[in-house]
This record gives C-alpha cells, sequence and structure tokens, in this order.
C-alpha cells in the first residue's frame, strides 16, 4: 500500500520536474521524510536518482522535439561537473549556513525579475557574444503551441558557465538546486527562450546527479524498496509531463515556475536564518 | 543527427530501468522472499545511472566522427569532472 502511495507521489514529482526543469527532489524528499518516515539519507538517494530518472524519462521527448540544446548543454555541463567536484572537495570549510542565506537570496531575486518578464514569450533582438558565435550555441526549434519555428541566439555565455560552477558547488554541498539554477542561468543570463532553458536543464540534470548517485548506490543508501518505486513513478510522470509542456506557452511555463522559485528560495532562506 | 543518437541511448537505457525495476518492485510486493527483488530493482538503478554517463559518452563519439574536436573536448571534461566528483564524494 505504502509502495503505491510513492509510486503515485513519485508520479506527481516527475510531471512537475520533466515540465520545469527540476529534479523533483522538491517533492519526493518532503514526501518520503515527512509523510512516510524515511530518514534523510534514503529520501536523498531516493531523490538522487529520481532526477536521473526524470532526466532521461524527458530527454527523449525533448531531443525529438529539438527543444533541448546539445550545444548549450555541455558547454555547461562542464561547469556544473567542475562545480560538484570543487564541492565535494570544500565540504566542510564553507559554512552551509551562509551558503543557504546567498542561494536563497538569489534566487528571490530572480523570482522577482522572472515575474516582471512574466509576459514575454520570447526573448527579442539577442545578440550573440563572440564565444557564443565561436560555439554556435544559437539554435531553432518547432513550437507547437505559437505553430511556428523559432531561431534564437544565446549571450553571455562565460557568466553561464560561471553561474553553473557556483550552482555545481551548492548542489554538491547542500544537495539541492540540481535543475532551478540551470534553468535561470538559461533564461534569465543567455536569454535563451523559456521552454528551450527548462528542456535543456532536464537534459542536463541527469548528469549533474549521476556522480552522487554513484556514491549514494556504493554506500548502500540507495533503500531498492522505496528508490525502486519513487524512480518508476517519476519515469511515468516525466513521460506525460513532455507532452504536456510541448503544447503550454512559455508565458505559461513561467507562471508554473515562479511560486516553485518562490517556494524553494524561502526554504533556503529559512535554512539559513534557522541553521 | 545528434538529438536522435542520445535520445536512442537515453531511450534504450530507461527501457531497460524500468523493466528490471518494475519486475523487482512486483516480486518485492508480491514473493515470500525479497531477495531477488531486491537484487532486481538495485540492477535496474544501476543502469538508470549508467544511462547519463553513456550518454555523454555517445555525444563524445558523435562529436569525434564529426571531428568536431572543441565539442568533443567539452565530452571529455564533463566525464573526467563526473569521475572525480564520484570519486571525492566517496
Amino acid at each position: 500500500m505504502t509502495t503505491l502511495w510513492i509510486f503515485l507521489i513519485a508520479i506527481l514529482g516527475g510531471l512537475i520536474g520533466s515540465m520545469l526543469g527540476l529534479g523533483g527532489g522538491l517533492v519526493i524528499v518532503p514526501a518520503l521524510t515527512l509523510l512516510f518516515g524515511h530518514d534523510i539519507r534514503t529520501a536523498v538517494a531516493a531523490s538522487t536518482v529520481s532526477i536521473i530518472a526524470t532526466s532521461t524519462g524527458a530527454a527523449v521527448a525533448y531531443l525529438r522535439d529539438r527543444l533541448t540544446n546539445i550545444r548549450v548543454a555541455m558547454w555547461l555541463e562542464m561547469g556544473t561537473a567542475a562545480g560538484a567536484m570543487t564541492g565535494a572537495l570544500v565540504a566542510g570549510l564553507l559554512a552551509p549556513r551562509f551558503l543557504f542565506l546567498l542561494f536563497g537570496l538569489l534566487l528571490a531575486y530572480s523570482a522577482y525579475s522572472m515575474y516582471q518578464a512574466r509576459k514575454s514569450e520570447l526573448p527579442d533582438a539577442v545578440q550573440p557574444d563572440a564565444l557564443s558565435r565561436r560555439l554556435r550555441l544559437g539554435a531553432s526549434y518547432y513550437d507547437q503551441a505559437l505553430g511556428r519555428q523559432v531561431d534564437y541566439q544565446v549571450t553571455r555565455t562565460v557568466a553561464g558557465l560561471v553561474l553553473m560552477y557556483f550552482s555545481g558547488i551548492a548542489a554538491g554541498l547542500l544537495g539541492i538546486g540540481a535543475g532551478i539554477f540551470k534553468v535561470l542561468a538559461m533564461d534569465q543570463v543567455m536569454k535563451m527562450p523559456i521552454k528551450a532553458s527548462t528542456a535543456t536543464s532536464n537534459f542536463m540534470i541527469g548528469v549533474t546527479a549521476a556522480s552522487g548517485a554513484v556514491v549514494y548506490l556504493a554506500r548502500g543508501d540507495v533503500e531498492p524498496g522505496v528508490a525502486g518505486p519513487v524512480a518508476l513513478g517519476v519515469l511515468c510522470g516525466a513521460l506525460v509531463g513532455t507532452r504536456i509542456m510541448v503544447k503550454l506557452r512559455g508565458t505559461q511555463i513561467r507562471m508554473l515556475f515562479i511560486p516553485v522559485l518562490l517556494y524553494v528560495a524561502i526554504q533556503m532562506i529559512w535554512k539559513g536564518v534557522a541553521a | 543527427m545528434t538529438e536522435l543518437v542520445l535520445a536512442r541511448v537515453l531511450q534504450a537505457g530507461s527501457i531497460l530501468a524500468a523493466v528490471l525495476m518494475g519486475g523487482g518492485v512486483l516480486l518485492l510486493t508480491f514473493a515470500t522472499s525479497s531477495d531477488w527483488g531486491r537484487a532486481l530493482v538495485t540492477a535496474g538503478i544501476a543502469v538508470l545511472i549508467l544511462t547519463p554517463i553513456m550518454r555523454v559518452v555517445a555525444a563524445l563519439a558523435v562529436f569525434v566522427r564529426e571531428k568536431d574536436r572543441l565539442y568533443a573536448l567539452f565530452c571529455l571534461v564533463v566525464l573526467v569532472a563526473m569521475g572525480l566528483g564520484a570519486l571525492l564524494g566517496a
């Protein structure tokens, strides 16, 4: 019975995660610890596995729809992977409290700037910087909601990578923000269309989570009776989520993203204050 | 083109993982002994974790074939950083 409930909640996690480019740990960790009384290690390990499930399940559809920007993903993955590595190195040297506050405030500010941009469907007249041109980051996809091809350019290529590096450190140290900072880096900093940003974030989070997941699996933190139904549910949710997302307008995805952003910002600031 | 190759890798990984985990969860729920169920789910999770790593390897292969040295290098950097990250984490 519990297995069935975990499975159903995981479907919800996969649905939200795949549409917004997030891992779904947002739903999975509190559900497992608060509703089902699992300890935090089991919950975090299951959630890390579920990030890979969301990413893998959703990426197939987004790749076929050309929403995923593989070049941007490979460029930014260098930042997240190096950041996660740094995070593992400096663990214990930095006060988590300070990091929670810093990243919480950054997210709160992002929620505000995204709210201001809530009416913009696509970024207008983005001028690619020299590096973006060199790396051929600009791309194009067919938007099912708008019924037309969308061509876009990418800018502030280095700033995006730097943000990814620091968010990789945060992910390595605090186990959070797998997807949220990626979406923000692409949407707010690099000026990509929101749908391409969430789809590309989705593609990337599996790689970011894989190193951690290997460690949890080797350590025996992955409890099959919990992580199994979670991963299966998330996979199912992700398959449905992608079908919905491609039909939504960018403005609608923003309206779903902003409350999640605010929720995570408040949660992080709270952890920073209460720690 | 690159998209379709990577999509195929991810699809194969997720289907194999889902079959193993699904079979394992059914055994865990209905079978009298849980050993086989646990082993099957763990195998499915291992496949799932390997899938994104294989995706980077596949991207590396595609970029090498297209003689895109810069992006092939990016893939290598990601693979090395992932490996070191896992070693440091352990």
